[in-house]
């Protein structure tokens, strides 16, 4: 039988030393931190939460409330969004992928969509009063995550204004056919 | 995935969520119970906390600048350490020639005292003849005698615990700056998944709303202190600096903390028969304080931070008396709010917001 991975002592006197390594890495390469200096990058990985999930556990379920965003630094991550009747997967994620950033600007914290792992999935966690402590302390670094998650915002919002302005004119296309037709 | 196996897979992750949540709260319940059990060791703790909380803001401000965070420690260290030094001396200067003064007329007032229980309980007698045959005045003597032997038999301990204190709230400071954040991170790590992200919200704002009401009260109490010792000057009533730090001590307790501070000060003037006139004008410079405070300084620095009812803050401080003395009181506040906070994210969870399709 596999050891489990998650209890207590575990939790305590797991190997530091390689994990920082690996979650330094993982958050170099994301595109929120990729900005930051390798001090800067040790410096975040002390405000940082690592956590493990097992196959099916959920990170965090839709209208719940969150107060941050995850990396994930191994695993896999399946995001869906609930329908009246239904569940609709959006999209999977892999390592160095991150989620859940929405949580770090949205005052109500409610989270659009649920985080399910799909393997064992290994996330380190960024939340609001990191974010606030980042920008006490040293600002300049924490304006440069600010910078970079408004961009990675803005390529959102453009990519739905795009999305939005496409389906209308699909819709419109298809209302001059039925029209045409009729 | 088919939704039977799904919720087999919440169930297993749920009963592995909640062992482990009963280890941590038992470790925390125990942790607690040798804390309770200990007030050597918990009194320097609490004392180190309060410490870290004030000296964060500042430890923050010059890592800002550029500053390493152990440096930034160092430096508040040596400069908090020179300020008390200089402090230190001038005031126990003046403190202890104040004590000294008091000490000396300290028989005075006790033969007062007595005097004037002594007529006032013939006085009541005169009024009331169920009080014959009661002696109110040795009762009191006897008790005011007792307190005093107990004071004194109890004053090496209470000097030995402030020398052990003196060394170790600064050392156990300098860590809760430097390795909090760390401690902070060991401690979330035994936090299972399910409740990591609701428990996290809760502490990040219990821990800000206790930090902000401890730096608001110690400025409140600083200018309480101030206000009450330039007014204690100014009528030129004897001890004006001794009274004025204990109205400002005094005043962290809520309600009761101005009136505790205001009595010494009052029953020195009352039973000097040198300063019996001035027995209005210092109820007039403790009254001035209070309505300052409750007016201004209160309203602005404290009440948004705390925003509970004032039934609230009363029934706290009577609990916490109750329970933990002088302590008690003086914790009421901080642990209401945080009790608050508690409340109020659970209802926010349970009423407002929960996830969807369950």
């Amino acid at each position: 039988m596999a050891a489990h991975p998650h209890y207590l002592w575990r939790d305590l006197f797991r190997r530091r030393k390689s994990n920082e390594d690996t979650i330094i890495e993982a958050l170099g390469e994301n595109i929120l931190f990729c900005t930051l200096s390798a001090r800067e990058l040790r410096y975040l990985t002390s405000l940082v939460y690592e956590r493990v999930y097992q196959v099916d556990e959920p990170i965090f379920r839709e209208g719940e409330r969150g107060s941050g965003m995850y990396v994930i630094v191994a695993g896999r991550v399946a995001i869906k969004t609930h329908h009246p009747n239904s569940e609709v997967l959006v999209t999977t994620l892999g390592k160095g992928s991150f989620f859940g950033e929405l949580s770090l600007v949205e005052p109500e914290n409610v989270r659009t969509a649920t985080a399910v792992a799909t393997e064992r999935t290994v996330v380190v966690g960024f939340f609001k009063p990191d974010l606030m402590e980042v920008l006490e302390r040293k600002p300049q670094m924490g304006v440069r995550i600010l910078f970079q998650l408004a961009s990675v915002l803005g390529r959102r919002l453009l990519e739905t204004t795009r999305k939005i302005t496409e389906m209308k004119e699909e819709r419109r296309v298809g209302q001059l056919r039925e029209n045409s037709a009729g | 995935m088919s939704a039977s196996s799904e919720k087999t897979a919440q169930d297993r992750h749920l009963r592995r969520d909640l062992i482990k949540l009963s280890w941590v709260l038992g470790a925390l319940a125990a942790a607690g119970a040798v804390f309770v059990a200990n007030p050597t060791l918990s009194t320097p703790t609490l004392l180190s906390i309060v410490f870290t909380m004030i000296l964060s803001p500042w430890v923050t401000s010059l890592e800002r600048r550029g500053i390493p965070r152990a440096a930034s420690i160092a430096l508040i260290f040596a400069a908090v350490g020179a300020f008390l030094a200089v402090l230190g001396v001038w005031g126990a200067q003046t403190i202890s020639a104040e004590w000294g003064s008091f000490r000396e007329k300290a028989p005075l007032y006790f033969e007062e005292s007595v005097k004037r229980v002594q007529s006032l309980e013939a006085e009541w007698k005169a009024r009331l003849p169920l009080l014959e045959g009661q002696d109110l005045t040795s009762k009191l003597v006897a008790w005011g005698q007792g307190f005093g032997q107990g004071f004194l038999r109890a004053a090496p301990a209470v000097v030995g615990d402030l020398l052990a204190w003196m060394f170790l709230v600064p050392i156990l400071t300098f860590f809760m700056l430097n390795d909090g954040l760390n401690l902070k991170k060991r401690l979330f790590s035994l936090v299972p998944n399910r409740f990591f992200e609701p428990t996290f919200m809760m502490t990040s704002k219990i821990l800000s709303s206790v930090s902000d009401y401890i730096r608001a009260k110690l400025v409140e109490a600083f200018l309480v202190g101030l206000m009450t010792t330039a007014g204690l000057l100014l009528v030129g009533a004897p001890y004006a600096l001794l009274f004025g730090v204990l109205a400002g001590v005094t005043n962290i307790i809520p309600y009761l903390g101005p009136i505790l501070g205001a009595v010494p000060a009052l029953a020195v003037v009352w039973f000097d028969p040198t300063k019996g006139h001035l027995l209005w004008q210092v109820l007039a410079v403790y009254g001035g304080a209070n309505i300052m405070d409750t007016v201004f300084i209160f309203p602005v620095l404290v009440a948004k931070l705390v925003n509970l009812h004032p039934l609230v803050l009363i029934a706290a401080v009577i609990v916490g008396g109750q329970y933990g003395g002088l302590v008690g009181m003086l914790i009421s506040i901080p642990i209401a709010s945080a009790v608050k906070v508690v409340l109020s994210e659970l209802h926010a969870t349970l009423y407002h917001y929960g996830p969807r399709g369950n």
